[in-house]
């Protein structure tokens, strides 16, 4: 290890540190890749996610080539919906889709039964990945599950229009389906965490003001979190998969989640603001925009999201959306682990200097 | 929904490969072209479609809309649109615009 690579903490300790509110002795980095670990092993899509193995020997890989302070044993959205009786459409360069809905009408979710997580073939690859994965680092580097929430699966179990309706015009069954979700997310959160997870990223979209009303997240969505949260047995990050959150940031953090994802598409400076202590953030490098940057670009994104809200802790530099988009090339990955470690070195002095002569960045 | 009070007459498509929109957008002789999409893969096979109807002549304008297109201010044009939409209303106007500049 050389000097500029040297730094006093695990990736836990500066994890902790940070969600603590406290300044670590870095900005961790959560690079957030799941279909690059395919590309380390030339496989395709369809075939890394087929075997633990796989994604075992690709998460390491990752984890070694570009210094995230987090593994991410994620594998696709819709390997939950397999678990309900779903199946998976395989994309050669993207991630993996949801296939036709389980729920068909909403009447079928009168007689709908909520899966067991151990009787899935698909969900115990994860739980053999992650059990893996921390038998590997043991307690040096954050694994963080994923749960999509209850509130936001019903997206890939019956679609988007299908749910909107349903949330709208049947409270009812929409509260007999959210029963149903809570068992199986809050069960399929703590199997994870039981094999090996340090945390769970509690996957969110629907809630976003992109998505529903403030006022229909306080009824429904939050309501929903808080329940799910509290049987979770260990720390939730919510993330909203690019949404925007900041009108529900504070609500969202009522939750009891220690931090949330956040948007590219809202200020960091003002979230961390909005914050206020209560929540850490996790964002918000452009995963669409990262594609096409250049080395320099990817170190001017690091600085700047750095500047925004590296300052005091509470903040852990990632995309936006929670996963890296399969076109991000690896030098674009390379230089954002190359300038989190020359810029998120506490403290960060060099902020104000940069401010000075970066007339463009206001904060 | 603001689509079918907009006065335009519309043809809902659903979901198409690129393939069966390029086909069906020719066949239909359509003046606009709107398409929206969820993920990126879908966003950049926009291309091809743009190209495809280019090469056959077809006198048809593509607008697009969806999540990569709002995160990515340039990527519209990447792809071979002639215009983004970043809300239904926006795209509303947008038709609105194009079919006027065609007559």
């Amino acid at each position: 290890m050389n000097a500029s690579t040297q730094t006093s903490m695990t990736s836990m300790q500066r994890t902790l540190t940070t969600l603590g509110h406290r300044e670590p002795d870095r900005v961790p980095l959560f690079l957030l890749t799941t279909l690059h670990g395919a590309k380390e092993l030339d496989l395709s899509i369809q075939d890394y996610f087929s075997h633990s193995e796989n994604v075992i020997q690709g998460q390491l890989r990752l984890h070694k080539k570009y210094r995230s302070d987090c593994l991410y044993p994620f594998f696709y959205a819709s390997i939950e919906t397999e678990a309900w009786g779903g199946d998976t459409i395989y994309l050669p360069d993207g991630p993996p889709l949801c296939g036709a809905p389980v729920i068909r009408k909403a009447e079928d979710i009168d007689s709908l039964v909520s899966p067991r997580v151990l009787e899935s073939a698909s969900l115990n690859r994860v739980l053999q990945t992650i059990s893996a994965l921390k038998a590997n680092v043991g307690e040096t580097v954050p694994i963080i599950g994923v749960a999509i929430s209850p509130f936001s699966l019903p997206v890939m179990q019956m679609g988007f229009h299908a749910y909107i309706e349903l949330l709208y015009e049947q409270p009812l069954r929409f509260q007999r389906l959210m029963e149903l979700n809570e068992a199986f997310t809050v069960s399929w959160a703590n199997a994870q965490l039981a094999a090996g997870a340090t945390a769970i990223c509690y996957f969110d979209p629907v809630s976003s003001p992109t998505n529903i009303p403030r006022e229909m997240y306080l009824r429904t969505g939050q309501q929903v979190a808080k329940r799910t949260i509290a049987q979770i047995k260990g720390p939730t990050a919510t993330h909203i998969a690019s949404g925007r959150g900041l009108p529900i940031l504070l609500d969202i953090a009522e939750t009891g989640t220690a931090a949330v994802g956040v948007s590219a598409l809202e200020d960091l400076a003002e979230l961390k603001r909005a914050a206020q202590q209560r929540v850490s953030l996790l964002g918000n490098l452009n995963g669409i925009e990262m594609r096409r940057w250049t080395p320099e670009q990817a170190e001017y994104e690091v600085k700047r999201a750095i500047a925004k809200a590296g300052r005091g802790g509470g903040f852990i530099l990632a995309d936006n959306h929670g996963e890296i988009p399969w076109q991000v090339p690896q030098e674009v990955l390379m230089a954002i682990s190359a300038a989190v470690d020359r810029w998120g070195r506490y403290p960060l002095t060099w902020i104000e200097d940069w401010i000075d002569d970066t007339p463009t960045l206001h904060l | 929904m603001q689509h079918y009070t907009s006065g335009f007459e519309l043809f809902d498509y659903g979901r198409l490969d690129v393939d069966q929109l390029v086909e069906r957008t020719i066949a239909d002789r359509l003046r606009v072209l709107m398409i929206s999409v969820l993920i990126l893969p879908s966003a950049l096979k926009v291309k091809q479609v743009c190209s495809r109807l280019k090469d056959s002549g077809a006198d048809v304008k593509v607008v697009v809309g969806g999540a990569p297109f709002l995160f990515d201010a340039q990527l519209w044009r990447e792809v071979g649109a002639d215009a983004m939409g970043s809300s239904a209303s926006e795209a509303v106007a947008i038709v609105g615009r194009l079919m006027g500049d065609m007559q």
